[in-house]
Order: C-alpha cells, then structure tokens, then sequence
C-alpha cells in the first residue's frame, strides 16, 4: 500500500538509527531521532533494542564484513557481537521491522517506567562477578556469585580456590552463620582460621552469612578472606544482632 | 409585599412566589426593551430568578445551551458558571473568557492534542498554562480548583497560584510539564488551604528540593495526595508527620521511591483511605538487618474503606498476599505497572467481584484475562497494557483474551486493548456481548495487520462495533483497514465524538465517509493514512462544531490546507514541522486545526505555521 512505502521512506530517515556497525546506536541515533523529531525523549526502546531492530535486515549481508573490520573501535566490535548473537539465535523470525516513531501508542511516560523495569531484571541476569582477596594470597582472584545459591557452595569453591588455607565456616541449615550461639561465634572469630567477609553497597565490612543470600549476592561488591581473630572488628554487629535475639 | 421585598428573601421562597408572578407577567425571558414592562423590576426579578435556578445547573452543556436562550440568559448564566470548562486552551484568550464570566470558582484547561504523548509533536509546542495563570490571579482571586491536563506548567506558575490565590483548594496535573520539585515547595508550603494535589503522569523534574517537608507543620486539610510519577527520591519522615497530621487524607498515591516497610508505616497510620497507591511494592534495597517483617497483611486488613489500589511499580510477587483483605471490596486496581504472570494474577482476582475498574499488563496473558473475564461480572473498564511496546514483540494477549472478557464481563463500557493478534470475529463477539460500551480502543500493535485467521481486513468487526454498540462515543481503530471500515463508521457512528485513526484506509472515500456521516464527531485524530485535500474539503461543513482535527504524516499539501484556512476564518489552521525541517515543503507533515474565537495565537514557535 502506498501508505506503507511512504511510511518506510519517512520513517526509516526518522529512526534512531544509528552509524553501520552500530557504534553508539542508542547516543548517536537517538541524537538523530532528537533531530528529526525534535524531541528530547528518547524514541523508542533502549539503544540495544534499537541496534538490533535497526541493523537485522542488513547484518545478513555483512556478516562477513564485519567480522573482517577488526580494525574497527572496541564499540562497534561489541555491538557487532551482539547483533550477531540475536541474528543466529532466532534464524526464523523474519528482519525485525524498524520501530515507527510514536507507535504503539504508548506514553513516552510508560515506555520509560517498562524500560527501567526490564533493566533491573535483566541486571540479575547478567554474572556477578566480584573479585576476592585472601590476606597472605599474592593475587586475587573472580567469583561469580550467581554461579552459586547459598553460603555453604560458596565457601566450598572458595575454599578450593584458596586450597592452601583453610576455611572455617558455621553455616547452619538455613545457610547463614549462626549467631545465636555467642560462644561459637566468638570461638570462631578468635581462631586463627580464616573467615570471610565482603563489602556490601555502602561500603560497610560485613561478616559473610549475616543476611538471606539473594540479598548477599545484590549488596556484595568485593569479598575478603580475612583471619578470625581480624575480623574482630566486624564482629560488634553480629554480637548486637546476637543480644537482639536473645 | 412589594417586590422589592421579594428579592431580599431567601432563595427558596423567594423562587416559588416569583416565578410565578414572572409567569403571569408574560416574561418571555428576552432582555430590556420590552413595550409591555414599564419599569426594570421585571428584567431584575427575572435575573434574580434565573440566577437562583441556574445555580443548580452543573453540566456545561445544559449551561451552554441556558446561555444561546436570549442576552438576559446570557448574562446570568455567565454570572452563576462557577466551574469553567475550556476543552482546547486556545480556543479563547484568558482575557476573553474572564470577561465573560466573573465567579469561576474552578477552572479546567486542556492544552496539547493527544498525539504528543506520542512524541509526534515537537516539544515547546506551546499550551503554557502562564497566561492563564497570571489572568486567573487577578480576576479571580478567589480561585479554588484549577485541573490542567497536556499543559506546561512553570515553577513560577505554581507560585503564582499559591501566593495570589489565598483560598486555594484543589491543584490536578495530568499530562503536564515544565515545572520541578522547588515549584512544588512552593507551592504546598504556600497554600494553607491545600485539599488536593493529584500529580499524574506528569513530568516532574528533579531540583533536588525537598518538597515534602515544605507542608505546613501542625495539622493539615490534605484530603487527596497523588505523586505516584515523580521520579525522585522524597523525605519519607516528612512524608509520615504529613500524613499522621492529616485526618482527612483519603487518597494517597505514593512514588516508586517508597518501599513496602515504608507503606506499612503510613498504612497504619492513615487506616482510613479509599484510594491507595502502594508505591515500590517492595522492599529497600539495604540489607534486611533481620528484623521481623511487619504484618502487611494486618495493615491492608485494617483499611476497611479502601476501594481504589494502584502502585505496584516495583513489584517483588511474594508480597501480593498482603492485599488479600482488601480485594472483595476493591472496585479499581490498577496493575499496569506490575509484571506479573496469570498465576500469581488468578488468587488476587479471584477475590475481586465488585471491581469495575481494572488496569494490566498483558504479562498475565489470555489466561489471565480468563480469570477476570470468570470472576469480574461488574466490569465497567478494562485496559490491557503492553509489557512490550514494540510492533513485532511477543503477544501474549490475543483474540483468546477478548473473546473471554466480552462472554464473561457483559456490563463493560470501556475498553482499551493493546495486543498483537485479533480476529474479526472476537470483535464482532464484544460488539454483541458487550452493548454498553462507549469507548473501544483497540491497538493491533503491528502495523496494517489483517485477521491472522481468514486474511482479511479488519473492517468487519469495527464495522461490527459501531452497528451494535449504540452508545459509542470513543473509537481506536488498528489493523489492516480499507475504506470500508470508514464507511461503516460513517454509517452507524452516529454518537461517535472521539476518532483515532493509524495506519489506515485506502483513499480520500476513507476520511470522507466519517466526516459526512459522524454529526457528533469533536476529536479527529488521523496519522499515516492516505487522505488528502479533496477529504479535507469534505469536513468543511463540520469543522466548526469540532473541538479540533489532527493529521499527520498524510496527503495533504500546503494549499489543500490555505484552501481550509481561507474558508473558514474562524478556524486556526497550524501546520507543524519537525524541528529541523527548514521551510513548508511540499507536504504537510503534521496539520492541526482548530476553532478559536482568538486568530492565530502570539506564541508560535519557530517549527509551527498558521495558514
């Protein structure tokens, strides 16, 4: 229909469409849309989304020449990647079609809440990596903490990790350090095994096993293998929790 | 008993005796000048009469009409209009219209066509709500209630409004921009009397000025506060004093910056809600220190009032039992920002058999809607949001959906469905199952898409809608459309005031056919589709009845549209570019047109001619 070629011509020039290659896709082309529609708001979906609605028809014929352009900046390169990822994943759907601008008909004000909304899910799909450090180890070393779903496995791979040490480790059934018994706590702290400890968002020093696990692995930005009797400092907190509960 | 004495006495009396002298002396209601009264007694007392009956009339348009009786009419009524309804800001000058009437205790403005939620429009395309302001300040310094929808709002406005204005009630912003949290600060700490403040879906930027604690201190007239889109942290103590010291708040609508632990605390605080908007729905994100979760259950449980639940914008699932209590008496709820599955929908709708109101994304699937369609039999509206708002995204609601909501929930009037399948015939089926409705929005969200199952346009079951759904006053069109969809509309239409049209057509017939058969019709808006200045022609006869006609992207041209303007003087014809585009060329990108008693207005931006 005539509409539609029209359609094609006006709003293909519209797009956030950004360089061939996709470098910058959502900075540069939304640059571009801004120009064309005059709008600060960002068009459509997020830059990824955009790169890999914008460039599917023609990732088929450049499939080889991208990967020839190795040459090419570090952002492309990546983009490319990605493109290509989303190309051979689903070989059957047909060339996604370019997003039109204001359609759906979805407020800009929705658009951006879902958008956020699928950010923070997709974060907590992606690894998590925190680097750990053992006193005493002459390098450190990368954890991915969803590799893992409680305390005890945790401790285990870095147990194995750090084999030379060992590693001292109260999990109760629940997985978490078991601070109603003082005493024990306080054994444990006072030997010279070693104890782990992370830095959580705040940039607190906590003992590992003080908090339910999925929340451990969101607050946890770096892990420390540290001797028991170090660790005294951090202890305070989980003697308070103790008389809390008591 | 003189007259004189007459219209010293109270309205009620006074009425009853009055009007029937005014009856025997033959007042036919036309102003002065009348041969057969000797004196201005008569005039007087028929205005005091007039003026005493009309206070009563609430609807514009019984007021509207009041008004064309005759100048007498005229001018009582323009005295005794307390609430001023203006559909189109442009339509007349604040100037004009304070003139005219001179006791509005409420006004109501509507700025910026629809289509530039869209962001079809430039920005600064105008509707400033600062003319308004400053005109309403001086001529009505008892204003009460201001509600301004698709307006740009300054900071200053906002000030404006709360130091001129001393008895100033009643503050609603939907759609809105251009103003911050120091403009709220303002405001709220200026106006002593505040009863309401509705923030929705407004943009409000992020001055980083704490305005919570910018309310007075000492108890407050708070009856209704909405902030559910303000993007920015609040200061949740100063939130819980407002909130503790407010006896009267009955709706509160909290911002995703509220957790749950925090909900909990106003909740209890304020048990005696009817509309909550439950903020995050979910817990702060600093590590639970292991404290004792409180009892959410027991704090929904003791709002025994609470009819209305919004929120939910950062939904952790787990804590959805909590609002069990609630559910049997909920006629709203509203989950449009919470992605969740028909599974963990089905136990809270299951509870739900007064709701009327009910807002989703299309992440509980057709099996969701199923549950609705089997437990909602008040259901009065519906509106079915995309999780993914993107043309060939996945579809989890179908025709499946639709056919289930029209069987199941026969009272409804509203719907509005965004989905990425349908079948003529789950339309035809709501059409038939569903007769009461009086606004159907459906959004097939792939472009030009036909009935998967026969092939063909949609036009059967649109054509279906407007035959057998007598009381439609609001239409959304999508799908593969010919002419003939057009012309079923133009047919059978007959109430229809609201057209939304995308992506349709085939030729100039299309546009023709509803603007010659459609007498009611008061909002046009057309994009993509391929009517040109001949269709255009055809509304002449219409356009001055319309609050206003928008199309863009279609066939019209520059002198297609100076043909309109030249025709009709009192129509202001705006063709608007994009922003970079240099001068008019040969199309016209976006046109819109609109009544006005002003002529082309004095704030044009650069991107906008008036033909």
């Amino acid at each position: 229909m005539l509409g539609t070629e029209r359609d094609l011509n006006y709003k293909e020039t519209e797009l956030c469409l950004g360089l061939p290659g996709g470098g910058g896709g959502g900075g540069g082309g939304g640059a571009a849309a801004a120009a064309a529609a005059g709008g600060e708001n960002e068009v459509e979906s997020s830059p990824k989304t955009t790169g890999k609605r914008g460039y599917s028809e023609t990732v088929d014929l450049k499939l080889n020449l991208q990967s020839k352009e190795a040459g090419m900046d570090l952002n492309q390169n990546h983009e490319n990647g990605t493109k290509e990822t989303a190309c051979t994943k689903d070989p059957a759907k047909p060339p996604a079609k370019a997003q039109v601008l204001g359609w759906p008909p979805v407020r800009s004000y929705r658009k951006n809440i879902m958008a956020n909304q699928k950010n923070s899910s997709e974060e907590c799909e992606k690894a998590a990596f925190v680097k750990v450090s053992m006193d005493g180890a002459p390098y450190l070393r990368k954890v991915d903490l969803k590799m893992y779903n409680s305390y005890q496995k945790l401790c285990d791979a870095l147990a194995k990790m750090f084999s030379s040490f060992t590693m001292e480790g109260n999990y109760g059934s629940q997985g978490m350090i078991d601070f109603m018994n003082e005493s024990k706590l306080m054994d444990l702290l006072n030997s010279s095994d070693y104890v782990p400890t992370y830095e959580d968002k705040d940039g607190d020093w906590m003992l590992v096993g003080d908090v339910p696990w999925e929340m451990f692995v969101n607050s946890c930005k770096r892990l420390r293998i540290m001797k028991g009797s170090e660790a005294i400092g951090l202890a305070p907190r989980a003697m308070e929790k103790c008389k809390s509960r008591a | 008993m003189s007259e004189d004495d007459e219209r010293q006495q109270s309205p009620p009396s006074d009425l009853e005796f009055v009007s029937n002298k005014a009856r025997n002396c033959n007042a036919t209601g036309s102003g002065s000048g009348h041969p057969e009264f000797q004196s201005a007694y008569p005039d007087q007392v028929l205005e005091n009469v007039l003026e005493n009956v009309l206070h009563f009339l609430t609807s514009k348009r019984d007021r509207n009409a009041a008004s064309l009786v005759c100048k007498s009419w005229y001018r009582v009524e323009a005295l005794t209009r307390s609430e001023l309804f203006i559909g189109n800001c442009y339509a007349v000058s604040p100037a004009r219209a304070t003139a005219r009437f001179t006791r509005v205790r409420a006004l109501q403005l509507k700025g910026k066509p629809r289509f530039a939620d869209f962001n079809l429009m430039p920005p600064d395309w105008g509707a400033h709500f600062n003319p308004w302001a400053l005109a309403m300040a001086k001529a009505y310094p008892w204003l009460e209630k201001v509600h301004l929808k698709r307006m740009t709002v300054t900071d200053d406005d906002l000030a404006t409004l709360a130091e001129l204005l001393l008895g100033f009630k009643e503050l609603v912003l939907v759609c809105c921009d251009g103003f911050g949290t120091s403009g709220l600060a303002i405001f709220v700490n200026k106006c002593r009397q505040l009863k309401v403040l509705d923030l929705i879906e407004s943009e409000v930027s992020d001055d980083e000025t704490d305005w919570i604690s910018c309310f007075p201190e000492g108890e407050s007239q708070l009856e209704s506060l909405i902030f559910d889109c303000v993007e920015c942290h609040i200061n949740f103590e100063a939130l819980e004093r407002l909130v503790a010291n407010s006896p009267s708040l009955k709706k509160l609508r909290l911002n995703r910056y509220v957790s749950i632990g925090q909900l909990y605390r106003l909740m209890i605080r304020a048990p005696q809600l009817t509309h909550l908007g439950t903020g995050s729905f979910s817990p702060s994100e600093i590590a639970g220190q292991g404290d004792q979760e409180p009892d959410y259950v027991n704090a929904f449980a003791a709002c025994k009032s609470l009819v209305c639940l919004s929120g939910f914008r950062e939904i952790i699932p787990d804590y959805l039992p909590a609002i069990y209590p609630v559910c049997a008496n909920l006629t709203s709820l509203n989950f449009s920002y919470a992605n969740i599955t028909a599974e963990q929908l089905k136990p809270i709708i299951s509870k739900c058999h007064k709701l009327q109101v009910f807002w989703v994304l299309d992440s509980i699937c057709d099996e969701g809607l199923q549950a609705v369609a089997a437990t909602c039999k008040e259901l009065r509206e519906l509106r079915v949001f995309p999780v993914d708002p993107r043309e060939d995204g996945d579809g989890p609601v179908s025709e499946v959906g639709l056919q289930a909501i029209s069987e199941g929930c026969r009272k409804l009037q509203s719907i509005l469905y965004f989905c990425q399948r349908m079948t003529n015939a789950a339309v035809i089926a709501m059409s038939k199952n569903c007769p009461d409705l009086v606004v159907f929005r459906l959004c097939i969200m792939g472009r030009h898409r036909a009935d998967p199952v026969t092939g063909e346009p949609m036009d059967d079951g649109f054509g279906a809608i407007v035959m057998n759904c007598k009381k439609l006053t609001r239409l959304a069109v999508s799908g593969l459309l010919t002419d003939k969809a057009f012309d079923y509309i133009g047919q059978h239409g007959k109430l229809v005031r609201t057209l939304s049209v995308a992506f349709a057509g085939d030729s100039d017939m299309g546009l023709k056919y509803v603007l010659e058969g459609c007498p009611q019709l008061q909002k046009l808006e057309i994009r993509d589709s391929p009517f040109g200045d001949a269709a255009l022609r055809s509304g002449l006869h219409h356009y001055y009845n319309m609050r206003f006609l928008w199309m863009s992207s279609c066939r019209l041209t520059p002198n297609g549209c100076q043909e309109i303007a030249r025709a009709m003087p009192r129509l202001v014809v705006e063709v608007i570019r994009s922003a970079d585009e240099e001068e008019m060329d040969d199309a016209v990108e976006i046109l819109y047109m609109y009544r006005s008693l002003e002529g082309p207005r004095t704030d044009l931006p650069k991107f906008v001619t008036i033909l």
